[in-house]
């Protein structure tokens, strides 16, 4: 398979878990994908759209519109900024000169479960894990790009024990700032999901989007919970044959 | 300015903290989810039926002037009168002084939004008039001098053993935790009111605008009884609930029951066409339609237009994990939950845009209702409009110059390599417990991770340098 | 027409196009009367707690009703013009059995419209005819109009309804197509204040999501559907 893609690593994966991103460069050319990286990459401007700061979010919208070559595919290892790209530059870019560029990406750009699953039409990708894993769909992932099964796909593709999580549509309670704006009522929302989580007596979650991750495992870290909270990035890297 | 307000901050603990609302939310909304589910299974081609509603509301609103005005023209063609308010107060005062100038003592009042949003029982009382809810639920809320919590369910948050003292209290009812008992108490109490009432007053679920019929759905009968046995009949109507014909009503009811209750259809859907007629056994003398707009027709032709498609089943209420974590009260608005927090603002004096923020923005709202209202977008759309009053000034000023960095790539790496090495330092063992600054709401509730290793960027760079 | 919202609609509208999507299938398709509509009625009934009856003519099904009322020691019965009209055998049973008949019409001035509701609410069943019935929700499709009382399903705690064969339709959406080709549905609209679709008993489920029959409107809806035409 001769495809090049462009990697978007997303702010929070390039700083926060940059494992992530190694990972998703190392599945990729697991199954021959040409990775490039183009380094003038920053944040695609989620946060401020969604805070209703939408002259800043268009700022970082134009700046990932020409970091991005329209013609290749980007790949995201997260449903949330991928669906930024694809729905909130809709809004943002709307009439701007830049549009049509962002249409071509737009129809290009990919969660990478997503680009795996759906795309490249590969499931096993090689990796054998073992272990009782579930599984938290993220709400954009979910929602907005509509990949339901891709990621479950890969999972039940290693070997490990899959437990469905109950409920597993419901918001864990990350929403970007509203986490640190409604703490209390993010902080309840997380307990039910924890809830969930310990209910299937997996030893990982796995996910898809990094930022909902930081905020399960962070609250399974406070509870003492021995359940870790992993993109299915790396936790596909880590059982690489 | 802070998100939330301190009153809003405060509304919402006195929800966490209820316990009897957390078991009530817990154990009522996971069934309705259920049975709305099962209700959309059973009914045929049930997305296109969605894709037909939407476009109806769409189509409507979209031509609003020319079917109120139909709508209007037929009702008083058929004997009704109808009254334009502009607000609250104007649709409050006809009202009141149509029951003075009748001498109605008390009247009997069905489940209506808009007359918990125009203030019409504080009114009435105001005026001496007795005002009686009669659907249960409302009548336990205001036996208990309380709001609804919900629009399909007001009395969602109270228990068994709650409404059992009000009734023994109010209608002198003997003790018992029988459910049905206390239903029973409630008939003949409210029996009584729908026989002696001189004005029952009712919402209206849609204004059909070809015959100027108003369709209202009850399931207790109540609904019926204030549209029929009191001499007059008051209905109140928000300005966007018309559709143009009856077949558009039959398309939006196969959704709203299910969406509301998950019932195919409600146990009575009125269809009421003007005041009782010369042949006409029974029926009400007057019909008074009260079509109020309230700040509804300021967004006609905007982006939040579209929240005036709602036909108000509540479906996501229960489909809102921030409403199911917090109440209806802790909205502090007639209309709670997802919808209610578009439309809240957009009424009245416009109060109440920060309800914007109280969403995690899930998706779920969006996903489960009925004419497929973009409820996410709309609320990400109230807090562009008023991100500038209501956002923290340091956090506006943290997203420029974070916008700023974005937009310029080696100030990007310099910055985050710096913020990275202080995190890693305030770290113990990858985890941050208890942070300061931006991050001290995050660790009051949970730990952050701190990065383990160098920047990606940093990686890619020294692996095309020479190997990993 | 001239007021202030109304100008301030017609300001602000778009009126753009939209599209109509195309007419989605009907709930239930099945020729009115037919053994599917029938079946399927039958099938709703049970499902929302109305309790079915089959007759094969008409006059079994008036003594039926009278032995339900009898069962139940029921003493007053309220029913219509329009009822008496297309069942002609009714009241003159119900008479002969003793009960207490109550109808005509209210009076108009408040005194007397009072005390004339206060009488008919001491009825402990109502009887009506209907219009239609839905198969696929089970709904009882009653109207006001010349001599049809909207009391007689509201009031009392037992609600009869007569229903025919030919009467049973698909869904609402079969029946408004016929009545809106037929010139019928305008002429319900022009005649009748009211029409009701009632689908079950009254029900509450506001305490505790606990379901409650019978809080306002009838406890008990009976049902009979009679095979021979009308």
């Amino acid at each position: 398979m001769s495809q090049t893609v462009q990697l978007f690593v997303t702010c929070l994966v390039d700083w926060l878990r940059p494992e992530i991103g190694i990972a998703t460069v190392r599945l990729l050319e697991k199954v021959g994908v040409t990775v490039r990286f183009p380094e003038a990459q920053t944040c695609c401007g989620q946060p401020a759209f969604n805070v209703g700061r939408w002259e800043e979010a268009r700022a970082m919208a134009e700046h990932w519109v020409r970091t991005f070559d329209p013609e290749l595919p980007v790949v995201v290892p997260s449903g949330s900024c991928a669906a930024m790209v694809r729905h909130g530059y809709h809004v943002l870019l709307e009439g701007h000169p830049l549009h049509a560029r962002w249409e071509a990406l737009a129809a290009q750009t990919y969660e990478l479960s997503q680009y795996l699953v759906d795309v490249l039409r590969i499931q096993d990708l090689g990796v054998r894990r073992e272990g009782t894993v579930t599984y938290h769909p993220s709400c954009h992932l979910l929602r907005m790009l509509g990949v339901r099964e891709a990621p479950e796909r890969l999972i039940r593709a290693t070997g490990a024990a899959y437990h469905p999580l109950p409920e597993a549509e419901t918001c864990c309670g990350f929403g970007g700032l509203f986490s640190v704006h409604f703490e209390e009522v993010s902080g309840a929302m997380l307990d039910r999901k924890i809830q969930a989580i310990r209910s299937t007596g997996a030893e990982v979650v796995l996910g898809c989007d990094w930022s909902c991750l930081m905020h399960i495992g962070g609250g399974l870290h406070r509870q003492g919970l021995p359940v870790r909270a992993m993109h299915l990035a790396e936790w596909l890297a880590e059982g690489l044959l | 300015m802070s998100i939330p307000s301190p009153a809003f901050r405060s509304r919402i603990r006195e929800g966490l903290e209820n316990a009897t609302l957390q078991e009530a939310l817990q154990r009522a909304v996971p069934s309705f989810l259920v049975s709305r589910s099962k209700a959309f299974e059973d009914l045929p081609d049930a997305e296109a039926v969605r894709d037909r509603a939407r476009a109806i509301r769409a189509h409507t609103i979209a031509h609003l002037d020319r079917y109120l005005e139909q709508f209007a023209r037929e009702v008083e063609r058929r004997g009704g009168k109808v009254f334009w308010a502009a607000t609250a107060r104007e649709a409050c005062d006809y009202i009141v002084n149509l029951a003075r100038s009748r001498g109605v003592a008390m009247v009997a009042k069905s489940k209506s939004m808009v007359s918990e949003e125009i203030g019409l029982n504080h009114a009435m009382e105001a005026a001496g008039i007795r005002v009686v809810e009669t659907d249960l639920g409302e009548f336990i809320i205001q036996l208990a001098g309380e709001r609804p919590s919900h629009i399909i369910t007001p009395a969602i948050h109270k228990r068994r053993e709650d409404i059992s003292k009000l009734f023994q209290k109010h209608l002198g009812m003997p003790p018992t935790d029988e459910i049905p008992e206390m239903t029973a108490a409630a008939r003949r109490a409210l029996r009584q009111v729908f026989l002696d009432a001189r004005m029952g007053i009712s919402g209206v679920n849609f204004g059909i605008a070809e015959t100027g019929t108003l369709v209202l759905v009850t399931n207790e009968g109540n609904g019926r009884m204030v549209t029929t046995l009191p001499p007059i009949h008051v209905a109140l109507m928000g300005i966007e609930r018309v559709v143009p014909t009856w077949e558009d009503a039959e398309i939006l009811l196969r959704v709203l029951a299910r969406s509301a209750t998950g019932q195919a259809l409600t146990a009575y859907t009125s269809f009421l066409t003007g005041p009782r007629r010369r042949e006409e056994p029974d029926g009400p003398e007057e019909l008074h339609v009260v079509l109020v707009d309230n700040g509804r027709s300021r967004w006609l032709g905007t982006p939040l237009e579209e929240a005036l498609y709602c036909i108000r089943c509540g479906a996501c209420l229960n489909a809102c994990p921030v409403y199911r974590a917090i109440g209806g009260h802790a909205y502090g608005s007639v209309y709670p939950g997802p919808i209610g927090s578009i439309v809240t603002p957009m009424l009245g004096d416009g109060n109440g845009a920060e309800l914007a923020y109280a969403s995690s923005l899930c998706g779920a709202c969006q996903e489960i209702c009925p004419v497929r209202i973009p409820i996410p977008d709309l609320l990400v759309r109230w807090r562009q409009m008023r991100a500038g009053s209501l956002l923290p000034v340091w956090e506006r000023i943290g997203l420029q110059l974070y916008a700023h960095a974005a937009r310029h790539p080696s100030l990007w790496a310099r910055a985050g390599r710096w913020a990275m090495g202080l995190l890693r330092r305030l770290g113990r063992e990858g985890w941050l417990r208890r942070g300061v600054g931006p991050l001290r709401a995050w660790t009051a509730v949970r730990d952050f991770p701190v990065p383990q290793r160098p920047a990606f960027r940093d990686w890619w760079t020294s692996r095309r340098g020479g190997g990993e | 027409m001239n007021h202030p919202v109304l100008e301030a609609v017609r300001r602000r509208v778009t009126r753009r196009a939209v599209p109509l999507e195309p007419a989605p299938a009907l709930p239930l398709d099945a020729p009115p009367g037919s053994e599917v509509a029938v079946q399927r009625l039958w099938a709703s009934w049970t499902g929302i707690g109305v309790q079915g009856v089959r007759c094969a003519t008409e006059a079994e099904a008036i003594r039926e009703v009278v032995a339900r009322l009898r069962e139940r020691k029921i003493r007053h019965v309220l029913t219509d013009a329009r009822t008496a009209r297309s069942y002609p055998g009714l009241i003159p049973a119900l008479e002969d059995a003793g009960l207490t008949v109550m109808g005509g019409n209210l009076p108009r001035e408040e005194g007397p419209r009072y005390l004339g509701l206060g009488r008919w609410a001491m009825a402990e069943a109502g009887i009506t005819d209907v219009v239609a019935a839905f198969a696929d929700t089970g709904t009882l499709w009653v109207a006001g109009g010349t001599g049809g009382m909207r009391c007689a399903s509201l009031l009392p705690p037992v609600h009869i309804a007569l229903v025919r064969r030919a009467q049973v339709f698909p869904c609402l959406a079969t029946w408004l197509a016929e009545a809106r080709a037929s010139g019928a549905l305008m002429e319900w609209v022009e005649e009748s204040s009211a029409m009701i679709a009632i689908t079950g008993p009254s029900r509450t489920s506001d305490i505790e999501k606990t379901l409650t029959l019978g809080v306002h409107g009838p406890k008990e809806v009976i049902a009979f559907l009679i095979e021979e035409a009308g």
